[in-house]
């Protein structure tokens, strides 16, 4: 139905501020993951952020960087890291997950010819590439 | 009639001529086994309240108009069962996301004005004449889009999507994947059309991909995957046009 809105009286509900909590009485779930996704940004730019100020220290010496790696042993920073892990893990985790959609069955984005690649190949390569790529950067970082 | 069993309806009614905003209207309805809410709201209408307003027409899941809140969720009333709900009670929305017109009456003007703007249709630079025949297509052409053009309108998706309750100006989950689904035909040439629509900052780039369009869909459209895909879609062919100028296809 098509409406004359000068003339027609409609009624607009507003959207609680908390609507990924509680909507109208009932908790959706995927609302309230969706916002957490939203927020894994927050600590990786938190992160990002504590790592680049870390290189900038590299330029003022051994004594200084030696200085910052200590005060991050301090329980609140190891906290920091842990959480940041993890969101960052479920961030990556969903991210990767995406790549299904891109790749349903008979009208995906790779194909072989006329084939379409079945999905969980396509989420599958993604999870190992990240592990593969995790372990490579882990392996450097330890050993060098 | 022994199976019969009584069950509250709460409904959300809006008199524009009579209240500045909705209130709340409970019915006792007794109901068969087989009866679903859209059964439930037709009996109120008949014989307990004539003045309850709503829309339905097919009773089967292919219209598209009894598109309600169900309890908090967007379902067609047509294929809610109520002894899924009872004993607890049911309480019946209109659409969330879309101005109230009338008890559980929703405005689709902005749904359908966003249709229209994807321009569902086929669009062809030069059409053939009549006389050298249909334009043909293979199976596996027709699977391209054949998911997506399941989508009867009912716009679940929309009340489901938080984005497009937040953000008026998206263009929303229905539309992208009906406007997607014309892309993929092979018989289509219209893609250059829809993109300053699909493919702008109010189109797919406001889709934070919350993904509950596709958890609601009745049809299994799953509008988020026609989301993402022309997001990919759109980015490559970006990125084509701008490593070789030459090569741009309609």
């Amino acid at each position: 139905m098509m409406l004359d809105s000068e003339t027609t009286k409609t009624y607009t509900r507003p959207i609680s501020k908390a609507w990924w909590l509680r909507d109208r009485g009932h908790f959706n779930r995927r609302y309230f993951m969706f916002l957490l996704r939203e927020l894994t940004s927050v600590f990786v730019a938190l992160y990002v952020v504590l790592f680049i100020y870390e290189i900038f220290l590299l330029t003022k010496g051994p004594d200084a960087h030696t200085a910052f790696r200590e005060s991050m042993s301090a329980g609140p920073w190891i906290a920091f890291h842990i959480i940041a892990l993890l969101f960052a893990l479920y961030h990556s985790y969903t991210w990767l997950g995406l790549t299904t959609k891109m790749q349903a069955a008979g009208r995906g984005l790779v194909k072989i010819g006329t084939k379409t690649l079945p999905p969980i190949l396509i989420a599958l390569g993604s999870y190992g590439a990240w592990i593969v790529a995790t372990c490579v950067i882990a392996y450097l970082f330890l050993t060098l | 009639m022994s199976d019969l069993r009584t069950i509250k309806i709460t409904v959300l009614r809006y008199r524009p001529e009579e209240e500045d905003a909705p209130t709340e209207q409970t019915y006792e309805v007794e109901f068969r086994d087989d009866w679903v809410v859209l059964d439930a709201l037709n009996h109120i209408k008949d014989h307990i309240d004539g003045t309850l307003s709503f829309r339905w027409s097919c009773r089967m899941g292919v219209c598209g108009s009894c598109g309600m809140m169900v309890n908090g969720e967007p379902k067609l009333t047509c294929a809610a069962m109520l002894r899924d709900y009872y004993p607890n009670e049911v309480r019946v929305e209109p659409l969330v996301n879309f101005p109230i017109v009338r008890d559980l009456v929703i405005d689709m003007t902005d749904f359908m004005d966003k249709l229209k703007a994807v321009k569902p249709w086929i669009i062809r630079e030069e059409e053939k004449p009549v006389s050298e025949g249909e334009y043909l297509q293979t199976p596996d052409q027709l699977k391209d889009y054949k998911q997506f053009s399941q989508c009867i309108n009912c716009m679940l998706c929309y009340a489901a999507c938080p984005v497009y309750g937040l953000e008026h100006d998206f263009v929303g989950p229905a539309a992208i994947a009906l406007g997607h689904r014309y892309n993929l035909d092979s018989r289509d040439e219209g893609n250059q059309q829809r993109q300053h629509v699909i493919a702008s900052k109010e189109g797919i780039w406001e889709c934070t991909y919350v993904g509950e369009c596709s958890v609601v869909c009745p049809k299994h459209v799953d509008p988020a995957e026609a989301i993402q895909q022309t997001k990919v879609a759109t980015t490559t062919n970006r990125f084509k046009s701008l490593v070789m100028p030459w090569g741009n296809k309609k």
